[in-house]
C-alpha cells in the first residue's frame, strides 16, 4: 500500500470476504470508500477475485453425495434410539469401564457371600464366652442323635463343646468353673441322647 | 444470535424429535456438509462415512445447539471434530494435516476450465491442509471470520492471518510452479 497515503493494511484482510460478498452493509460501504481512496487495495481485490473464480470452478467439479446417504442415517438414529437404558445412561467409555468394574465387584462380593454361607460352621456351643479354665465332661452321644437335640442340651447346661469328636465319638464339653458339676452331670446323663457322660481329667 | 438463519427453526424441531424437519434440515444441508468434508478428506467414501455420523451427532445434539452460530456453522463445526477424530484414529494426520506443502489431490487436473483458473487451482491443491481450509470456509462454504473461527476453534485474528498466510503461500505455489503474476492477468 506504498502508493496510499494512509495505511490501509487493516482492511486487508477484509478482501476475501467482500469479494464473496460476506461483508454486512456497514462494512462494505467503508471497504468502498477505502478502496477509493486507496486504488492499490484494487490489485489485491482483483488477486482474490481470481482465486474467487478458481473456486467457482471447483465448486462446480466436486462430486455429489450419494443419494442414499439419508436412509442410512435414519438407521443410525433408530439404532441409537434402541440402545439399550444403561448404554444411554452411560455413553462414556470411561463411565461403561467404572459401571463395569461395579459389576464386577458386587459380583465376588456375592460370590464370596455364598461360598461363607456354603461352608459356614455353627458350634454345638452354649452362647457364653468361658473367661477361665472349664470344668471338662467326656460325653458320647447315641447314635443318630440329631444337632438340635445335642445343642439343647449343651444350652441347658450352658456348656461348650472344646473338643472332639474322638474316632470313638467322644467329645470333650467344658462347662464354667463355677458350675454345680454333680447337677450338671445328672441334667446330662438324664437326657436321652446320652451314651456316656463322665468327668474329665 | 442469528434470528435470520432459515434453518434455525428447523432444528428446532429437530431437538423435539421432528424426523421430518430432521430431513428438511439434511436437505438443506449436506451438500454443503459433503463439500467440506470432502475437500477435508480427498475421499469420496469417507466424506459419505462422515457425513452420516455428523447426521446422526446432529439429532443426538440438537438440543445443545444454542443458537450462537449459523446453524450450517455449527454443523460444520461437528462434521470437522468427527473428521479430526477419525482420521487420528487412521494416523493420517502425519500426512494430511502438516503444514507443508502438499502433494496436489489432482481434483483440477481434469478441469474442463479456463487455464487461469486451473493453474490457480493447482496452486490451491499444493497448500497446506490448514491453509486450504480456510480458503475453502471462505470462498466454498461462504463462511465470515467468526464463523470460521468457531469452527476451527482458533481466536478471530487467527483466523485473518492464516488467511493472509494463506495467499502468502498460494504466491509460493505458484512461483514453485512457475506463473509469474503477469501470467494470471
Amino acid at each position: 500500500m506504498t502508493s496510499c497515503n494512509k495505511d490501509y493494511t487493516s482492511f486487508d484482510h477484509l478482501v476475501p470476504l467482500y469479494v464473496k460478498g460476506l461483508l454486512t452493509d456497514a462494512e462494505r460501504k467503508e471497504f468502498e470508500k477505502a478502496v477509493s481512496e486507496c486504488p492499490d487495495l484494487k490489485n489485491t481485490i482483483e488477486e482474490w477475485k481470481l482465486l474467487s473464480e478458481a473456486y467457482k470452478a471447483l465448486e462446480c467439479r466436486l462430486p455429489e453425495p450419494s443419494r442414499n446417504l439419508f436412509p442410512k442415517i435414519t438407521e443410525k438414529v433408530r439404532e441409537t434410539k434402541s440402545r439399550s437404558f444403561f448404554q444411554r445412561l452411560i455413553p462414556t467409555p470411561g463411565l461403561s469401564l467404572a459401571f463395569m468394574a461395579v459389576q464386577l465387584l458386587i459380583i465376588i462380593t456375592l460370590g464370596v457371600y455364598i461360598v461363607q454361607l456354603k461352608h459356614e460352621y455353627r458350634t454345638l456351643s452354649a452362647p457364653s464366652v468361658m473367661v477361665s479354665e472349664p470344668i471338662k465332661i467326656n460325653i458320647v452321644f447315641k447314635e443318630n442323635t440329631t444337632e438340635t437335640e445335642i445343642r439343647n442340651l449343651l444350652l441347658q447346661v450352658n456348656g461348650r463343646i472344646i473338643d472332639g469328636p474322638y474316632s470313638t465319638g467322644l467329645y470333650i464339653v467344658g462347662i464354667k468353673s463355677g458350675a454345680d458339676l454333680g447337677k450338671t452331670l445328672n441334667i446330662i446323663r438324664e437326657n436321652k441322647i446320652i451314651a456316656i457322660a463322665e468327668k474329665a481329667y | 444470535m442469528y434470528e435470520e438463519d432459515p434453518v434455525r427453526e428447523l432444528i428446532k424441531a429437530v431437538s423435539g424429535g421432528d424426523e421430518q424437519a430432521f430431513k428438511q434440515l439434511y436437505e438443506t444441508t449436506h451438500k454443503k456438509v459433503f463439500q467440506y468434508l470432502y475437500r477435508f478428506t480427498h475421499g469420496h467414501n469417507m466424506a459419505e462415512d462422515l457425513v452420516v455420523d455428523t447426521y446422526v451427532e446432529v439429532w443426538k445434539s440438537a438440543k445443545s445447539f444454542r443458537n450462537e452460530s449459523k446453524v450450517l456453522t455449527w454443523i460444520i463445526g461437528i462434521s470437522r471434530n468427527i473428521a479430526m477424530n477419525e482420521i487420528r484414529k487412521n494416523k493420517m494426520n502425519e500426512y494430511e494435516l502438516n503444514e507443508d506443502i502438499t502433494s496436489p489431490p489432482e481434483q483440477f487436473h481434469n478441469c474442463a476450465c479456463s487455464e487461469i483458473t486451473r493453474v490457480l487451482g493447482d496452486a490451491l491443491d499444493r497448500l497446506s491442509h490448514n491453509h486450504r481450509e480456510i480458503l475453502d470456509l471462505v470462498f466454498l462454504q461462504g463462511m465470515n471470520y467468526e464463523d470460521i473461527s468457531r469452527i476451527i476453534d482458533i481466536p478471530v485474528n487467527t483466523v485473518k492471518s492464516r488467511v493472509f498466510y494463506a495467499k502468502e503461500k498460494m504466491r509460493d505455489a505458484l512461483k514453485f510452479m512457475g506463473v509469474t503474476k503477469d501470467d494470471l492477468v
